[in-house]
């Protein structure tokens, strides 16, 4: 029993590893610029499919893993600058509107550049591949991998949000959108930075993920939802919040597998839910007025 | 030239020109004849789609080659092809449409037992015959079974049930069975379950688990079989899913640890897991290309030769289930549509490797299931093979004509 609580320990947090890259990209687009983006799963689609033709192209893992991301934050860049800025000031049901229609014009895109079939990417490097044991635990090196490039990914964002002069720009305009633009702070270009780096996030979760699932049309749709339950959760706009609440939607769902296996999804929208009722704004969310 | 020369001359081409157009009148009516128009409907986006569009090119070298030796009695087949994305809901809005607004003869296709059974709804309301190509689920022809659906490559009975029979054989003492929690999954943990307790009363179920459809990340339950330590686990994965538990199952052990088996492998899932497939995988197919009878390696030539790829399980079944419509549109002598299915019921085909009876009280096949083993091999270096391959017929396996009229009493 210990033998399996250690190994569902390490499911979870590979389960959260993904959940947070996505999330971590969508609170953040929230918290600046106030935009709950839905076509955000589709930059990690994008960026799986983009590794699957990389790695095929290259044989190169790490060219994948280095260039899909980069491709999909430079795409993410132009979708805010032409269609994102442009709903800003709008209300929120045209910018939910406008990432819903974004998301399906992008699915369509996806189908016609790599068709419906699907595929995989068979190209992992043999660094990558095999186990390790944790006491009589496997845990396959991909997936400390994958928790790893989380734990850095969460690390690396917290200095830069937090120790670096473009962080502390960021955390500005996060706070007073139209005061930081009256000091002279470049809001527009640091809006689109930001929304370049939450896609490039997301495109890493694609491409991490790409050798460890089937890489099919809708699994956009897939992805979205629990990342929002877990930006829901962790409180909208706030990073460590998304962090925890990823970890705790990978323990609910790996040990709820141990209890009722059909039914442990249910879990995550049972304290979705719990959340939503006894605390809106989220575990770290700013309690708004 | 003298005026008789040129009546003779005359004469001659009249008659010429009228024989040809008599031959041409006499050839006219084959070609004329009305088109045979089957409605496509396959997983062609979403989960199924690696082997839905595989299933399509089967099935479109089936009727290509039907329309090249004069069609069905001389009828072109004419087809409308529609993705049901993996779903119910849209399945059943193409099936209508091809129905009512295409007007088709026939339905054919889908993958996934829920989509064929939406698909089998709109047959019987519509009374459009529809046949099955690659779901296998026993509901479909048995508790909501009726005249216009036909599935003549097995059901979960027979593919379940013959892996059952299969490792019947073997030591095996305890198990644990795990599925996906849709119709398909239940249907053959339970059919399985039933066949290999009648035939190895001794052996013991350590676990019996059901998961959600799409799970991208398979460890939590592989630790789980892992902690429950059977001498075999039967994780029942259509080809789609199987392609993802296998990739993921290999640095965990777990098929070093007991035997690991229930998987439907095609060709395109073998290339997609590569040389991370782990060995010895007890792992099923309707068709695979090394299998060493005559028609068999036919089937093979042909598929590498005008399609371009390793022949698989999803080719064959596109491929044959043509065959069937030919064979019993042949035998009704009509392409009239009650004849047809009165001529399909009973009938009998020879594949590949098998030959397959149509039972005529249900419009099931008996076809059973292919049996195999993973391995790596230095002939295929960049993907695993099927080695060790058996088929186990599904005659004795399929409910008696009492409990299927039992089974279709209890859904009504």
């Amino acid at each position: 029993m210990e033998m399996l609580a250690i190994s569902q320990f390490f499911a979870s947090l590979t389960t959260a590893s993904v959940l947070f890259l996505m999330a971590a990209g969508l609170t953040l687009i929230f918290g600046v610029v106030g935009v709950v983006n839905l076509a955000h799963a589709s930059f990690f689609l994008f960026a799986a499919y983009t590794a699957c033709s990389i790695t095929t192209l290259t044989s190169n893992y790490w060219v994948a893993l280095i260039v899909s991301p980069i491709l999909v934050a430079l795409i993410g860049g132009i979708v805010e600058m032409v269609f994102f800025r442009r709903v800003y000031a709008l209300a929120h049901g045209y910018q939910l509107l406008l990432g819903f229609g974004l998301s399906f014009i992008f699915a369509d895109l996806m189908k016609l550049i790599w068709g419906g079939a699907g595929g995989y990417c068979n190209l992992r490097p043999p660094v990558l591949t095999g186990t390790v044991y944790v006491g009589e635990v496997p845990v396959p090196i991909y997936n400390l991998f994958l928790i790893s490039m989380a734990i850095l990914m969460a690390v690396l964002l917290w200095a830069f949000l937090y120790k670096t002069r473009m962080g502390n720009l960021i955390r500005a305009i996060e706070q007073d959108r139209e005061a930081s633009a009256a000091v002279g702070i470049n809001v527009a270009t640091i809006s689109t930075l930001v929304f370049m780096g939450a896609c490039w996030m997301a495109g890493v979760a694609g491409a991490i993920t790409s050798s460890l699932q089937l890489i099919m049309h809708g699994l956009d749709a897939e992805m979205l939802i629990p990342a929002f339950l877990v930006v829901v959760i962790g409180g909208m706009g706030s990073v460590a919040g998304s962090a925890i609440a990823a970890v705790l939607m990978g323990l609910v769902s790996s040990y709820g597998i141990l209890v009722v296996p059909q039914f442990a999804p249910a879990f995550m929208y049972i304290i979705f839910a719990l959340v939503v009722i006894v605390r809106p704004w989220g575990l770290l969310g700013e309690r708004l007025q | 030239m003298k005026k008789s020369g040129l009546i003779k001359w005359f004469t001659f081409g009249l008659v010429l020109v009228l024989v040809l157009v008599a031959s041409f009148a006499w050839a006219q009516p084959a070609t004329k004849k009305k088109p045979f128009k089957i409605g496509y409907i396959m997983a062609l986006s979403g989960l199924q789609a690696l082997v839905g569009t595989q299933e399509l090119l089967g099935f479109k070298l089936g009727v290509a080659d039907i329309n090249k030796a004069g069609g069905l009695l001389g009828h072109p087949i004419e087809y409308w092809v529609r993705d049901d994305k993996n779903d119910p809901a849209e399945a059943t809005k193409v099936a209508r449409d091809l129905v009512n607004n295409v007007g088709v003869d026939w339905l054919m296709g889908t993958i996934a037992s829920h989509v064929s059974l939406a698909v089998s709804q709109v047959a019987k309301e519509t009374k459009t015959p529809f046949i099955v190509e690659g779901a296998t689920s026993s509901s479909i022809t048995g508790a909501q079974g009726h005249r216009y659906v036909f599935m003549p490559f097995g059901n979960s009975y027979t593919q379940a049930g013959a892996e059952a029979m299969s490792l019947s054989k073997k030591p095996f003492k305890t198990y644990a069975l795990m599925a996906p929690d849709f119709v398909w999954g239940r249907d053959s943990a339970r059919d399985f379950k039933k066949i290999l307790l009648r035939e190895r009363p001794d052996v013991q179920f350590l676990k019996e688990d059901f998961f959600p459809a799409t799970v991208p990340d398979y460890g939590p339950y592989i630790n789980q079989l892992l902690s429950t330590k059977p001498d075999c686990a039967m994780v029942f994965l259509p080809a789609g899913q199987a392609v993802t538990f296998l990739k993921q199952v290999g640095p965990y052990g777990l098929h070093k640890k007991c035997q690991l088996g229930g998987f439907f492998v095609t060709q395109e899932g073998l290339e997609a897991i590569g040389k991370e497939m782990p060995e010895g995988v007890h792992v099923y197919s309707h068709f695979y290309f090394n299998y060493p009878t005559p028609e068999s390696q036919k089937f093979a030539e042909k598929v590498k030769k005008e399609l371009g790829v390793t022949a698989g399980a999803i080719q064959w079944l596109g491929y044959h289930s043509s065959l069937f419509l030919k064979a019993a549109v042949e035998k009704a002598r009509t392409i009239e549509k009650e004849a047809v299915i009165n001529a399909f019921e009973g009938l009998s085909l020879r594949l590949t490797h098998c030959t397959v009876n149509i039972r005529p009280f249900d419009h099931q096949g008996d076809y059973g299931q292919m049996f195999g083993y993973t391995k790596l091999v230095p002939e295929y270096p960049n993907w695993a093979i099927i080695a060790d391959l058996e088929y186990w017929p599904g005659t004795n396996l399929l409910p008696t004509k009492e409990e299927i009229m039992k089974l279709r009493e209890g859904t009504k």
